[in-house]
């Protein structure tokens, strides 16, 4: 330090003066180096993420539907096919019933002593718990979105990361069929695809296929022949730029090879952002999925869906318009959480996207 | 310029060209024919008609009469009505086309004015409450908005009339059909603005005294709102496949609600003439918005 007193050469130099400053301590030193702990970027991101209130709200909206669909199906007594009977006699009082209501038969059961499991939704006009219904169509729209985002994960990494890997006139001819399909109107193709699997396909018998439903099947073939597009897009665009990075070409100079430089460095560097794109996928499927419904192509009946049941209860729903409601608000519930969960993630993990 | 044109444009009738292929394709694979129905005619009668309808040929060579047929705007006819598909395409083409430009416009004012309203108070709560709106909005499927607003609006309070062919009310299909594209004109315009604002150019706007309304509207504005002319291929996309839920929940007999006709009444023809129709519509338009997009700010690098 008393080497450094220079005079100023100049007045209005900006130069430091040393003279104002001390050096650190010893024990400093060391406080400092201790006080910023070794994170890893997930763990970083994953502190970020439960900083954010809506993301971790929409979390816990989640996991709160998670816990309501498992409960249910093991506290609702009723099945979602099951029509309401009374002693093994079929039940026809318990028709379009009012939430928390009980039909007559019911009523003189339970004087009889016996005890009702309270239709907490009511029922439909084919005299079934409509509480066990919604859980179901949540269930079966849940598993749809989940699929559908788990095929267009799969197919859209494998096409984006050849396209991004191979270059030249490969990634040329895949790109273009890309862009084709991308700009296909995707709603009248996706029902169009429907029609056409749903009665190509046999709607009776003891396959998969049928077990599943055509329909519930056309609609994953459709997601995926048409919805990877964009996470391929995604996928290449990512690997492109990571194969840009000053890292890569340092591992190049190394001689690391191929296969360990995607393993170690191009895959975990784009697994988060493809992650966070298929949690955005899902809402999207539960909606082509509800719009199918609207359409008729949906699940089959009797197996409910959320749109399904939403739009088979358009009908009544100057009645009953609890039975629109109660469907539209599961739908509207789990796609705004999904939704909120994918911005929060997606604001965790690339803070630099944020505007 | 024109190397980029022709190439979107090569792409476009590239585009068009699988949409009709895979159309045709696609109802050709579904087992049994048009004339095998409930009724079926006998075997003479469906010779006659199957060298009527050209269905007697092999497929390639029906695919390229159809494709003939289509240059000259000819669709077919209906399988189950036997009426023109052009003539139904042409008549309930001008009603959408009615509601969706109601819809477009109504979505574009709304948007733009809400978005910039978000912008300008970012992060406090005219923003939270209209970006909030917005993310319910686009949650909820579209048919169950709209039945939800004709049964309050229509059935319970009677505020308007529901829709009759006499009588059309326009109030509620268009609000149902442009609330969605709204909400996400909303957030394109906000993030969008958001991002002008912090531009040099408006610094400038200010330090010379300009009023904030000013700096807004006539600076951050206009080059906020070129970002959106890219969503009008998807939005026009959204407008027309979002009337085919509305024209259904309503009972309007336009273009949407024949095609979910077809597709109850297995009509194959109506179905594909309809898709082709429609999916030309949004190829051309998504075609043209890039086009303008491109020749509208020329930083754009392709």
């Amino acid at each position: 330090m008393e080497n450094n007193n220079y005079p100023k050469k100049n007045l209005i130099s900006t130069q430091v003066d040393l003279s104002k400053y001390r050096r650190l301590t010893l024990e400093e030193k060391q406080n400092k180096e201790t006080e910023s702990e070794h994170s890893t970027y997930f763990g970083d991101a994953m502190k970020r993420f439960r900083k954010n209130p809506l993301g971790m709200t929409a979390f816990f909206i989640l996991i709160f539907v998670l816990l309501l669909i498992t409960v249910s199906s093991f506290a609702c007594p009723y099945k979602y096919d099951e029509i309401l009977t009374i002693n093994g006699v079929r039940d026809i009082t318990a028709k379009n019933l009012t939430p928390f209501t009980y039909s007559e038969r019911e009523l003189e059961a339970m004087k009889e002593g016996a005890k009702v499991f309270p239709h907490i939704f009511g029922t439909d006009e084919l005299c079934r718990d409509y509480f066990s219904r919604v859980m179901q169509g949540t269930r079966i729209s849940l598993f749809v979105g989940l699929f559908a985002s788990i095929i267009v994960l799969f197919i859209g990494s494998i096409y984006g990361s050849i396209s991004g890997l191979a270059g030249g006139r490969v990634d040329m001819i895949m790109m273009r069929v890309v862009d084709i399909i991308y700009a296909l109107p995707d709603m009248l193709i996706v029902i169009l695809l429907s029609i056409i699997i749903g009665s190509v396909f046999p709607r009776n018998g003891n396959g998969i296929i049928a077990r599943m439903g055509a329909n519930m099947f056309s609609l994953f073939v459709v997601f995926a022949l048409l919805y990877w597009v964009s996470m391929a897009r995604l996928v290449r665009g990512q690997i492109l730029t990571i194969r840009e990075q000053d890292y890569i070409k340092a591992a190049k100079m190394i001689r690391t090879p191929e296969s360990r430089m995607i393993g170690k460095y191009i895959i975990p560097n784009c697994i988060s952002i493809i992650l966070i794109s298929a949690t955005m996928q899902i809402p999207a499927a539960i909606f082509t999925e509800s719009y199918l419904s609207f359409v008729g192509l949906g699940v089959q009946v009797p197996m409910p869906s959320l749109g399904a049941l939403a739009n088979s209860a358009r009908s009544s729903m100057q009645l009953y318009p609890y039975k629109l409601i109660f469907p539209a608000f599961m739908i509207a519930l789990i796609v705004f959480s999904f939704n909120l969960l994918g911005d929060a993630l997606r604001d965790a993990f690339d803070p630099k996207q944020k505007q | 310029m024109l190397s980029y044109c022709l190439k979107r444009i090569g792409l476009a009738l590239l585009t068009l060209f699988c949409v009709i292929a895979i159309t045709f394709f696609a109802m050709n694979a579904i087992p049994g024919g048009p004339f095998d129905a409930e009724k079926a005619p006998s075997p003479e009668i469906k010779q006659v008609l199957m060298e009527r309808y050209n269905l007697d040929k092999p497929l390639p060579e029906q695919f390229i009469a159809y494709l003939g047929n289509l240059l000259k705007g000819d669709f077919g006819i209906s399988i189950k009505t036997g009426r023109s598909i052009t003539e139904t395409i042409l008549t309930s083409f001008r009603i959408s086309l009615n509601i969706g430009i109601y819809a477009i416009i109504v979505a574009l004012v709304f948007g733009l004015i809400l978005g910039c309203t978000a912008a300008a108070f970012a992060n406090r709560w005219p923003d939270r409450v209209i970006i909030s709106l917005t993310s319910i909005i686009v949650s909820v499927p579209s048919f169950v908005i709209a039945s939800i607003l004709m049964l309050v609006f229509c059935l319970k309070l009677r505020w308007v009339s529901v829709w009759s062919a006499t009588d059309p009310n326009y109030v509620l299909p268009v609000i149902s059909l442009a609330v969605f594209p709204m909400a996400n004109i909303i957030r394109y315009t906000k993030s969008s603005m958001l991002d002008v604002m912090g531009q040099n150019y408006i610094r400038t706007a200010r330090a010379k005294g300009l009023a904030e309304w000013k700096v807004i509207f006539k600076h951050a504005f206009r080059n906020a709102s070129i970002p959106i002319i890219t969503y009008i291929g998807p939005m026009i996309a959204g407008v027309l496949t979002g009337s085919v839920v509305i024209e259904t929940v309503f009972t309007i007999g336009g273009l949407g609600f024949q095609f979910v006709n077809g597709i109850t009444n297995r009509d194959y023809t109506l179905i594909m003439g309809t898709t082709i129709f429609l999916a030309a519509i949004i190829i051309l338009i998504t075609l043209l918005s890039d086009l303008l997009y491109k020749a509208v700010d020329p930083r754009i690098k392709l």
